[in-house]
This record gives structure tokens, C-alpha cells and sequence, in this order.
């Protein structure tokens, strides 16, 4: 008798902790709309260069990418390499100008272009040594910054400076 | 004027990625009576070939290592479909000594028989946009349950690649533990070529991405870090493999169309 009683009065209380804690649960619910991922990302960099294939041959030798897609439409040719979400792109100078309607300006290897690409890898100093053996031309060996990323910096084929970077935590 | 050719890649799926390098297309209008002139240059790779406006034998084809550059026509209208294998990649798709191919083109029926005809009528009735989605299931059916790429292979493959063609053969065989008889009866088999060819053809390949630079390179200092003995022995075995010299072939790839 005694048991029942206890269970029952356990039930209730069991049953209005329950309410309660409902309750609770209400005022804590998040009443505000759930955060959206970003709707912009970078999907793409891609350069402008006088022969795609070289550079997509270039990449694949020097730095060990291999290649998504390649399109040559008489001339006007496209090329991707998989590099992870955002993705580098070779567009060759005709397609380029079918786009922008004007004349692309290719890089020049007496000045610096005003921007470089920089490619994340474990171990910069294997990657540099296969870069330059592999034609790049050598800007900076690796070397380890206070911030405790090791950098090293190359120019492409097509003079595009390249910096390759370890990841940072 | 040559006529509008429109060359396509695409990369394979994950289940194919160790043998495949890409699928490709190939077609031309062909509008103009003209004919057009193609120069493919060697790519360490072995391709197979559907053509589908070619007859007989000429339909399904397997194409060998080249060593040398391939000159050819066309007149009329091209469409073709085309598999590159990576190097050691064929193994698991063809029953066959790669040696026997090399620089030559051979019929696919003698390996596939009946289906080599039956794969081709498949991919003709297809729609060029699901062409290569069918190549890659008859492809993947094939391969269940048959060798892949031989691991010494592929590691050999792997360092000359990362060395752009610069590895010294002893390194091979420190890092395998083969003989160098023994790797090269593992090439002959897969590839079709020695080792040493294999790294040649490498090389010429780096090299021949660095003439599509907006400056000529400084040939001199390119021919040292590929490890030729010098700048004419550089010149010498981009010819043989391009028909061209350096200078030659960067005005080429520099001309418009």
C-alpha cells in the first residue's frame, strides 16, 4: 500500500518536474532565427595566363595538384585544379578577353604583381625543393615566422608569385 | 583558318582515381574542307580510344606509350571519346604486355573481343553529355577483382614524378629493393617503356610547362636544375620529343589560332 502510494506520489512529482522542467525549457528555448552559413565564399581564384595547359602541367609537377577540369574551346581554355573548397583556375588570355570585352595584363618577372596565391601544406621545405626543382623560380627559402607558420616564397611559370604556407592552428 | 576544336577533360571518380588520369573529348565541326593538322605530343600515358566516326578496326583503339610526337589530319567532322590511363594504370583494365604498344596504335577487340565493338555502339548511342559517365561504369565493372597498379610501380612512378624526371635510377632501386632488371620488366609490362624513358619523358613534359611563361626561360639554367648534361642535350631530347625545338615550340604555343 505504502509502495503505491510512494510510486504514485513519485509519478506526480516525477510528472510535475516534468511540467516544470517543460516549463523551463520553454523560457530557455532560443526564440531567435537559427544562424545562416555565410551565403559568400571564395570559390574561385583564377588567372589569367597565355597557355593553360602549361600552367595546369606546371601546378601538377611543382606542387603535386592534379587536375579537375580542362576545357579548350578553340582557344578559349579553362582549367581547374583541385585544391580544396576554392579552387585554382587557369583561363587562357582569348577567353579571358571574350569576358572582360578588353586585353588582360599578364604578370612581368621584373616587377611583383599585386598579389600572390598561397597554397597550405604540411611540409613547406619538401614542397619548396619540389617547386624549384621542378622550375619554379626561387624567391624565398623556408623560413619560420614568429608566428610560427614556416613560409617559403616561388614564382610560377607564368611569373605568379606563389608563397607556400603551413597551416596555422 | 583551322577549324573550331573543342578539347575537354574530366577528372574520374574515387573509385577509379588510382588507374585513371581523366576522361577526354575531343570534337570538331569540321565544317571547313580544310584539313586540320594535330600534333599530340608524349605524355607517359597509354589511352584508349573511341572514335566515332571511324569504321572497323579504327573504331576502339588502344593507344601506347609515345616516345615521339604524333602528327596527324583530319578532314570532316571529330568525335572522339578517350580514357588516360595513369602511368601503371592499365594493368587492372587490359590483359596485355604494354611493351607490345608502345608508339603504335592496336585494335581493342584483340583484348576485349566482342565488347570492345559492343562498348563502342553503347557510347555512339549515347549523348556526348553521358558519355563519359558510361565509359567510367563499364570501366569500374571491369576492374572489380583484377590487380591494380603494382605498388612497386606506383612508388617508382611517385618519385620520378615528385623529381620532375631528375631521379637517378639507383635511387629506385635503394628505395624498392628491386633490381633494375627486375623494375624494368615491371615497366616494360605496365608501362610500355623503361624506367629511364619514363623519367625522360617526365622531364621533357616540366619542361615544356615552363615554355608557356611570358619571358623565354633561361634555357641554360632550366637544362642544369632538370639535370640534362647541358643546354644542347636539352634541346636535343625536346625535339625528339616534340618534333620542336624550345624556342620553336614556345612561338607555337604563342601564335593565335
Amino acid at each position: 500500500m505504502t509502495k503505491r502510494l510512494l510510486s504514485s506520489v513519485c509519478l506526480l512529482l516525477i510528472a510535475g518536474a516534468a511540467i516544470a522542467s517543460d516549463a523551463v525549457n520553454q523560457t530557455l528555448k532560443p526564440t531567435g532565427t537559427p544562424m545562416n552559413p555565410p551565403s559568400v565564399s571564395l570559390g574561385y581564384v583564377i588567372l589569367y595566363v597565355k597557355d593553360v595547359p602549361a600552367s595546369l602541367a606546371f601546378y601538377e609537377a611543382a606542387f603535386g595538384l592534379s587536375r579537375r577540369f580542362f576545357n579548350d574551346d578553340n582557344g578559349k581554355a579553362y582549367g581547374e585544379l583541385e585544391t580544396g573548397a576554392a579552387r585554382l583556375g587557369f583561363a587562357s588570355l582569348e577567353l579571358a578577353k571574350a569576358q572582360l570585352k578588353r586585353d588582360a595584363v599578364t604578370v612581368s618577372l621584373d616587377k611583383a604583381p599585386g598579389f600572390e596565391i598561397a597554397l597550405v601544406t604540411p611540409d613547406v621545405p619538401a614542397l619548396y625543393a619540389r617547386a624549384v626543382k621542378a622550375g619554379a623560380t626561387a624567391v624565398s627559402g623556408p623560413e619560420t615566422k614568429p608566428w610560427g607558420q614556416t613560409v617559403a616564397y616561388v614564382r610560377d611559370n607564368a611569373g605568379h608569385v606563389v608563397e607556400l604556407c603551413t597551416p596555422v592552428p | 583558318m583551322p577549324s573550331p576544336s573543342n578539347y575537354r577533360e574530366f577528372p574520374p571518380a574515387p573509385f577509379l582515381a588510382a588507374s585513371v588520369e581523366c576522361f577526354w573529348t575531343s570534337t570538331e565541326p569540321g565544317a571547313s574542307r580544310q584539313p586540320s593538322f594535330h600534333r599530340v605530343l608524349p605524355d607517359r600515358c597509354i589511352d584508349l580510344l573511341f572514335d566515332f566516326m571511324a569504321a572497323g578496326a579504327q573504331r576502339a583503339s588502344v593507344i601506347g606509350t609515345m616516345t615521339r610526337p604524333l602528327t596527324f589530319a583530319t578532314t570532316g567532322p571529330v568525335d572522339l571519346l578517350g580514357v588516360r590511363f595513369r602511368p601503371g594504370g592499365l594493368s587492372g583494365f587490359l590483359a596485355m604486355d604494354a611493351a607490345d604498344l608502345t608508339d603504335s596504335r592496336a585494335d581493342l577487340s584483340h583484348y576485349w573481343g566482342r565488347l570492345a565493338q559492343e562498348t563502342w555502339n553503347r557510347l555512339g548511342e549515347a549523348t556526348t553529355a553521358n558519355r563519359v559517365c558510361l565509359l567510367q561504369a563499364a570501366l569500374g565493372a571491369r576492374a572489380r577483382g583484377r590487380p591494380q597498379v603494382d605498388p612497386f610501380v606506383r612508388h617508382c612512378v611517385a618519385r620520378i614524378e615528385a623529381t620532375s624526371g631528375g631521379l637517378g635510377v639507383g635511387d629506385l632501386e635503394r628505395s624498392t629493393g628491386l633490381s633494375l632488371r627486375q623494375l624494368e620488366r615491371k615497366f616494360a609490362r605496365d608501362l610500355g617503356i623503361s624506367p629511364k624513358t619514363f623519367a625522360r619523358v617526365v622531364r621533357f613534359k616540366g619542361v615544356a610547362a615552363l615554355a608557356g611563361g611570358p619571358h623565354p626561360p633561361d634555357w641554360a639554367g632550366v637544362a642544369g636544375r632538370f639535370g640534362y648534361a647541358d643546354q644542347s642535350h636539352l634541346v636535343r631530347e625536346f625535339k625528339a620529343f616534340s618534333g620542336r625545338t624550345p624556342e620553336n615550340y614556345r612561338a607555337g604555343t604563342h601564335d593565335t589560332p
